[in-house]
């Protein structure tokens, strides 16, 4: 029996649709697949190097404490400071302490120049 | 072995396989081996292609399981979606030819060699199936051939259950009219 339009009813489609069976896969695809287990990562830190690590860290854990109790740890050094810039050394006093003066960046300028730099009277 | 896992959740199959339990990647593929190269077939009705495409998926699955998370997607969905993928490069990459040609005779005959009367509706049956748009492929094969709900099957193709339902019922309207040429001799095979 048919659909009023005279398509397949659901059963037909169904008994049809029904003809259809998947392949089973086959042996060498199941042997294949068997294979390719996920590798799991490998660990570089097996137990006896867990052990090792963990024992030489102790011992200098140990060490510093010891050290620092008894003293002889060496004392923290100051911090360097840069040395001082020398100041100008002019001992026979030729320079002219105008020039010491204009020399000096932190002193104003006391005398009055024009816009041509020629000194203003 | 495997019997001692057949009661354990994919997700713990995965967890073991991933710490290198051979047994439990058996147990895991031996459970979803099948689906996959059903799910294939019916797609591209080519025995050979499908066991390519589900040996792919579970390599890649090999892959993935070390960083598998229990509570994304379920592991046959994940396995479907990349054998789908597989489906999609291997129609692209085929050559345009029919659809009838493109069964391979060898994909039918390995099932019931002995009943030649049956062959032929196969071919037509399949060839209607692999004629239909892929989405509507996907849920008849999903929801007639592999049994899943129409709700599961919504969540596999990420839509509501609504669509499914209206999906699945184009699948059934488009076959039928596919095989409404071969109607006369389906039905007289099928009584």
């Amino acid at each position: 029996m048919t659909t009023p339009n005279g398509q397949m009813n659901d059963d037909q489609l169904n008994a049809a649709l029904d003809a259809l069976r998947p392949p089973v896969p086959s042996d060498m695809l199941v042997r294949r697949v068997h294979l390719m287990a996920p590798a799991p990562q490998k660990v570089f830190m097996t137990t006896r190097r867990t052990v090792a690590a963990a024992l030489v860290m102790a011992v200098g854990a140990a060490t510093m404490l010891h050290l620092a109790a008894s003293g002889t740890v060496a004392p923290v050094a100051p911090p360097v400071t840069p040395a001082a810039i020398a100041a100008i050394s002019d001992p026979a006093g030729e320079i002219p302490v105008s020039d010491l003066v204009l020399g000096d960046g932190n002193t104003p300028r006391t005398e009055r120049f024009s816009m041509a730099g020629l000194p203003l009277e | 072995m495997a019997d001692d896992l057949s009661d354990i959740t994919d997700d713990e199959l995965v967890r073991r396989a991933a710490k290198g339990d051979q047994s439990a990647w058996a147990a895991l593929a031996d459970r979803h081996l099948a689906s996959v190269v059903a799910f294939a077939w019916y797609r591209l009705g080519d025995r050979v292609e499908a066991e390519d495409i589900a040996q792919e998926t579970l390599l890649r699955f090999a892959k993935k399981a070390l960083t598998w998370e229990p509570d994304g997607a379920k592991v046959r969905t994940w396995l479907y979606r990349v054998a789908g993928n597989l489906v999609i490069d291997r129609q692209r990459a085929r050559k345009p030819v029919s659809p009838i040609e493109d069964i391979e005779e060898t994909s039918i005959i390995d099932i019931q060699p002995h009943l030649d009367g049956k062959l032929d509706t196969r071919r037509v049956v399949h060839k209607a199936l692999i004629a239909l748009p892929a989405r509507q492929q996907v849920i008849l094969i999903l929801v007639y051939y592999q049994g899943y709900t129409v709700k599961e099957a919504a969540g596999m193709l990420a839509v509501s259950e609504h669509a499914a339902e209206s999906l699945l019922a184009r699948a059934r309207k488009s076959m039928r009219s596919a095989l409404e040429p071969d109607k006369e001799d389906l039905i007289g095979a099928g009584t």
